[in-house]
């Protein structure tokens, strides 16, 4: 029964995976068990078998097909980004002389409007200016007339 | 010229140095891969499509001289995406045939080995692979990646997204089954006594 607990640590055990208490404690029911001692061979074995049942390394060459492919989608990557960047500088000129058209334009029909407002308000301030002149001449004619004819009483 | 040297290389623009990787390394991920897939052709797609992508991502591999096991991991992932998607098993260990490994067994045997011992350890490995390969998915990949690719209980977790603890069941009742075969097969006598 007491066989039972160890053989679990056993497989931890090999695979270096117990803890200091845990290791100790195993060690010494090893050392008086005998089926758990054969246990432990058994399973060292085990896992030598299944690592030497095992090829680490084939021969294999797929060094031509990756680079193959790696220069295939590289290069027509960088040729789909280039005629990406080339659209894109096809698009940004075309904004561009869009924008200068429209500004032009607005800028035209702002100053032309400004042009015939001040014309306007100039002809107008000429005329106020004009009439205002008449009147104050004019006033100051009678005025100067009345002062003289006070003096003249 | 070492790793690090040589992925500096392939950064700076010069692609034919990771030809030079990929020669260095490409049998051992190749093995490491079919022995989880079991598939030759898939194996070498999936070896393939593996340096790919550490091709793309190898501007992120921040030790560089620690690119086999970074193109191992991705390798694995590979294998077990694929693997999970398609289930295209194909039991290579069946398919290599008694005979034709016959020839190869007498050519290894040497003057000092003892035949008797050699023959019975030979086919004991090929009974251990037959009955790994045999193992349930689960179980068979756990212990592939602790005996053939050494890697710690933590890794193997990290990397199949499982605990640790299931991790070391796994192991446990994978080893428990291959050795009640063996002893079925009547290849350990003193196993009997223990398992």
């Amino acid at each position: 029964m007491e066989c039972l607990k160890y053989r679990k640590l056993i497989t931890y055990y090999v695979d270096g995976e117990l803890c200091e208490v845990q290791e100790d404690a195993l060690l010494k029911h090893i050392a008086k068990c005998s089926n758990c001692k054969t246990a432990l061979k058994n399973e060292s074995a085990l896992k030598l078998y299944i690592k030497d049942s095992y090829e680490k390394s084939c021969d294999i060459d797929i060094s031509s097909q990756v680079m193959a492919k790696i220069r295939s989608e590289y290069t027509s990557e960088n040729l789909s980004e280039n005629k990406n960047n080339i659209k894109k500088l096809g698009l940004f000129s075309a904004a561009a002389i869009l924008m200068v058209f429209f500004s032009a334009v607005s800028l035209f029909h702002i100053t032309g409007n400004d042009f015939f407002v001040a014309k306007k308000e100039k002809d107008q301030l000429e005329h106020f200016v004009y009439e205002h002149m008449e009147e104050t001449s004019a006033d100051r004619e009678q005025a100067f007339e009345l002062t003289s004819v006070n003096f003249k009483k | 010229m070492n790793d690090s040297q040589l992925i500096d290389k392939v950064l700076a623009g010069d692609n034919n140095s990771f030809e030079l990787i990929i020669i260095k390394y490409q049998r051992k991920l190749y093995a490491t891969v079919l022995n989880i897939v079991k598939d030759a052709d898939f194996a070498q797609d999936i070896v393939q499509d593996a340096f790919m992508k550490a091709f793309e991502k190898l501007s992120s591999l921040r030790n560089r001289n620690q690119f086999y096991p970074w193109v191992k991991r991705i390798a694995i992932n590979c294998a077990l995406l694929s693997f999970e998607k398609n289930k295209r098993m194909v039991d290579v260990g069946n398919n290599s045939g008694d005979e034709e490994k016959g020839d190869d067994f007498f050519d290894r045997i040497t003057d000092y080995a003892n035949p008797e011992e050699d023959l019975l350890n030979d086919e004991l490995k090929k009974f251990v692979r037959r009955f790994v390969d045999s193992l349930p998915d689960k179980l068979r990949v756990v212990i592939i990646l602790r005996e053939v690719e050494e890697m710690s209980y933590e890794e193997i977790a990290e990397m199949l997204n499982i605990p640790v603890g299931t991790v070391r069941s796994r192991l446990f009742n994978a080893r428990q089954y291959i050795k009640q075969r063996l002893i079925n097969q009547g290849f350990v006598d003193g196993m009997s006594k223990v398992s």
